[in-house]
């Protein structure tokens, strides 16, 4: 898998969110996009699920231009994604969300959906059933499987969503925000998860993510983005110790405030 | 057409229109305020146009005085429904939308229609579904001429000026006034407002008394033109809400914008007098009004004046 | 969210066998209700509201799976039975074509209807979606008031009666077969599509349409889709009742009537098939004890659905249900379940 923007701009009215953004995923990366709050991380992920249309730019997913596409094709073609404001389906059950999920593997069609005679249709809804339970059970969710989403607490919610775009069999996951609101521990659970889902399904990964302990822990890459522009790009090291992002972030020269101390 | 049928026409249309301003503006406060189609509103119409009808006939029978000036005894009857309507209003928000402030999209709907059945029926209980109509005054018949051939009875101008002036009040209200201000804060953002200190339930209040107001004064100018009976509100209320859609809902200008093309449009499409495939004009001209909905549905939903809200993901 | 039930159940049963069950219910229910029509034991009278519960269940359900379970919101079902009336109609009438053919006919009519409006108009969201689905029932009216050769504004009259499913007893029984064959094939439609995975696609645009289209699902076919479904199934309802009244008039597609559907479905509740049959059942029988007091019945009608939207907004079904539950034990929490607001 290979993932390329160029060029990539939005704008809302006079707002820039994303100016030329130039992004290089390769296959297996683990890749964080930080920045402060309205850096346009969330618009990122919008341009490629595709729920926005970019201004001008292209996405290359695997060589073909993403730009355009509807948000489905683009998931049937292997982007998955979470939501930074949780997106679950909360009037039914955690399996059937997954299970929804899993929709576009269905071998059987609408004929069958309506009479449900057959044995391919037995045999698809039995297998649907397994693979949700699987991957609720990778996600640490087994025991909760026939509660209603909504009625989840939050951290299994978070995992739930997580599962739930797995169940579209990824190839590129992007995560918006996946610890917000988690304790440490749960934090760390959170990163074994992630590492261990990375591994299993040899996804490549890139989360948007405010905590540092889960990016500094996790990921291999660092994109920075500020205003809508990129500002820095490289290994945590190199991300941590850069001026401009320490600036983005304290919002004045390191040099001067180290003057005035 | 010669541009002076043409003008005929648009005059005709704008005093169509002005009264399907006066309804619209109802709907449109209350759908941009609550975010609710107020399917009731067409009746508060209705209710408007039989107080008049009560309090005009009152006057005229019981007044040597008014059974010579019966344009007077009609103009009197104005506040009247305007009052009655507005407290109307009032008690349908507090006790059929007001416990339901939180409920589904589809309760408020259906309690709406419900408000709306009960008022037709009850009326129509009251004076049977017969058509009544108000005394006449020779003097609303007489034609005055503005020009160009361009002639209108004193009936229309006289609904259209007080349609006009009441759209301006309106206006001014809203953009000059302190609630005017709480008004606008309100259908922005409700929870932002009531933190700014804004009594929310009050300024709903106000806005449904407005609106029915408005809606009552309607009435009155409809009935004193055309016949009345318990179900006019539901083809013209329709309508009107056809209307605030085409200028776009929320907004008031909209409303007004939307009910002076609707008016025009419709005019115009009754005053065709070709006759294609059997296919009589006039009949059409109901589904005139559905048809413009439909279309600027599909071309621009958030209607001529509106502007496009993207959903924050 | 309050309001709507569940409708996928928690542990997922997979029930190939069900379409015997429903055919064997339907083998057991007809031939005795047609035996006790022909002997007199249920006089005509309820024969005729038993008709009419069919039809009503039928589109119901049908709007149930547009707005209860695809969370879209249409105000003009009527206008689809319309159009399936007329189109069976003149099937039989002018055609000669054999009752279940035309009302295959008209079904497939209401259908293509319902594909060709649903796929500009399925863009909209929420009220204006409704709006625009009780224009398009308006302007269906108007388009039939102005068709001179189908009777025009005063509708169209004389439709022939079917013969019988079975020719058990005498001809006059004959819509009941059809009915109930009818309502059965509807319900168990509508039922196995809710219990698969395009079913379960449906639920995902209502609950968020955002995520599911993120999900892979291609949400404008199965929004088109459910549309279209219910379309054919309110043609069907709009066959049956033309031949059982003997006429259909344009105004049968007015707001009015869609509203009437949209309350049985709301008072059944939103999502709930059993609900929207019972809800049906009960309200045809409401309003056949009531005829004769039109106007007392309209308050008392539009006094119980205020009463009822601000007690129980669930429906009477779940919101029944809850009430019992909540009777039952004063003390006890109610479990986490649809009705809970997160």
């Amino acid at each position: 898998m290979h993932l390329e923007t160029h060029g990539l701009t939005m704008a809302f009215g006079g707002v820039h969110a994303v100016t030329n953004l130039e992004l290089r995923l390769a296959d297996g990366d683990l890749t964080a996009l930080i920045g402060p709050n309205g850096a346009g991380k969330t618009t990122v992920f919008n341009l490629l699920s595709g729920i926005y249309r970019p201004m001008a730019g292209t996405i290359l997913f695997n060589g073909k231009n993403l730009v355009g596409r509807k948000p489905y094709q683009i998931t049937r073609r292997g982007v998955a994604r979470t939501f930074q404001n949780i997106r679950l389906f909360t009037n039914i059950s955690a399996l059937d969300n997954v299970r929804i999920a899993l929709h576009r593997h269905v071998r059987y069609g609408l004929w069958e959906a309506l009479l449900h005679c057959t044995p391919r249709f037995v045999r698809e809804e039995r297998r649907l059933i397994d693979e949700a339970e699987v991957l609720l059970a990778l996600c640490g969710l087994r025991d909760v499987a026939d509660h209603m989403a909504g009625s989840l607490p939050y951290g299994q919610q978070r995992r739930l969503e997580i599962a739930r775009a797995l169940a579209t069999g990824p190839q590129l996951l992007l995560l918006d925000e996946p610890a917000a609101g988690m304790n440490p521990q749960e934090t760390m659970q959170l990163v074994t998860l992630l590492r261990e889902l990375h591994r299993r399904f040899a996804l490549t990964i890139l989360l948007i993510e405010h905590d540092m302990h889960v990016v500094m822990n996790l990921c291999t890459r660092i994109y920075v983005l500020e205003y809508g522009e990129l500002i820095a790009e490289g290994s945590p090291e190199e991300v941590r110790n850069n001026p401009l992002v320490i600036e983005a972030y304290m919002g004045e020269k390191v040099e001067r405030h180290v003057e005035r101390a | 057409m010669t541009p002076s049928e043409l003008l005929q026409q648009i005059v005709n249309g704008i005093s169509v229109g002005s009264i399907y301003a006066l309804i619209a503006l109802g709907y449109t406060m209350v759908y941009g305020i609550l975010r609710l189609i107020n399917f009731a509103h067409g009746d508060v119409y209705m209710i408007g146009a039989f107080i008049g009808y009560w309090v005009s006939n009152w006057l005229v029978r019981s007044n040597a005085y008014f059974q010579q000036h019966v344009a007077l005894a009609i103009f009197l009857s104005v506040p009247v429904a305007m009052l009655g309507c507005a407290v109307a209003g009032v008690l349908i928000e507090r006790f059929a939308y007001r416990p339901l402030r939180l409920a589904p999209r589809y309760t408020l709907l259906i309690t709406a229609i419900g408000i709306s059945f009960l008022l037709e029926y009850l009326m129509m209980l009251l004076v049977g579904p017969d058509r009544q109509a108000y005394q006449t005054d020779p003097w609303f018949s007489q034609q005055c001429a503005l020009g160009f051939g361009v002639v209108i009875s004193n009936q229309r101008l006289v609904a259209v000026t007080v349609a006009v002036v009441l759209m301006i009040a309106l206006e001014l209200l809203v953009h000059y006034t302190k609630i005017g201000k709480a008004m606008r804060a309100v259908a922005t953002d409700q929870d932002a407002a009531r933190l700014m200190g804004i009594d929310v339930d009050r300024i709903i209040t106000f806005t449904f008394a407005l609106g029915s107001a408005l809606a009552g004064t309607a009435g009155v100018l409809i009935g004193m033109q055309y016949q009345i009976d318990p179900l006019m509100g539901v083809m013209d209320g329709l309508k009107a809400f056809v209307a605030a859609v085409l200028g776009g809902i929320g907004l008031i200008p909209g409303a007004v914008c939307g009910s002076f093309t609707l008016g025009i449009v419709e005019t115009m499409v009754k005053g065709l007098h070709v006759e294609f495939f059997n296919l009589r004009p006039s009949l059409f001209a109901d589904g005139v009004a559905f048809a413009i909905l439909i279309v600027i549905l599909l071309l621009k939903p958030s209607g001529l004046l509106g502007k496009f809200a993207r959903e924050k993901v | 969210m309050v309001g709507i039930s569940t409708t996928t159940s928690a542990s997922p049963r997979i029930t190939p066998w069900r379409a015997l069950t429903w055919l064997a219910a339907f083998l057991v229910i007809y031939p005795t209700g047609q035996w006790l029509l022909t002997a007199g034991i249920i006089n005509g009278y309820l024969y005729l509201i038993l008709v009419q519960i069919c039809i009503f269940i039928i589109a119901a359900v049908s709007l149930n799976l547009i707005n209860g379970i695809t969370g879209q919101f249409s105000l003009g079902h009527a206008g689809f039975m319309t159009v399936g009336g007329y189109m069976a109609a003149v099937a039989t009438t002018f055609w000669g074509l054999p009752f279940p053919v035309a009302l295959l006919f008209g079904a497939l009519c209401a259908g293509v209807l319902g594909f060709l409006v649903g796929m500009p108009t399925l863009r909209l969201k929420g009220d204006y979606l409704a709006i625009a689905t009780l224009g398009m029932g308006e302007i269906i009216r108007v388009v039939f008031e102005n068709i001179e050769p189908l009777g025009g504004a005063s509708g169209f009259t004389a439709i022939p009666r079917p013969s019988p499913l079975l020719h058990i007893g005498s001809k006059h029984y004959g819509m009941w077969g059809w009915s109930l064959l009818c309502t059965v094939l509807v319900l168990f439609v509508i039922r196995q599509f809710i219990d698969s995975s395009h079913g379960r696609a449906c639920v995902a645009v209502r609950e968020d349409e955002l995520a599911a289209e993120t999900m892979g699902i291609n949400t404008t076919y199965f929004k088109v889709l459910a549309f279209t479904i219910g379309a054919m199934c309110a043609g069907v309802a709009g066959g049956l009742l033309a031949h059982d009244i003997s006429t259909i008039a344009p105004d049968s597609a007015g707001f009015l009537n869609s509203v009437a559907i949209l309350v049985i479905v709301v008072l059944g509740g939103l999502g709930s098939l059993t609900g929207s049959a019972v809800a049906a059942a009960l309200l045809t029988i409401v309003n056949a004890l009531t005829s004769s007091f039109t106007n007392w019945r309209m308050i008392i009608y539009a006094l119980l659905l205020i009463v009822l939207m601000i007690f129980l907004p669930q429906g009477v079904w779940q919101g029944g249900a809850l009430l019992w539950r909540r009777l039952r034990w004063p003390w006890a929490r109610p479990v986490g379940g649809a009705t809970d607001a997160p």
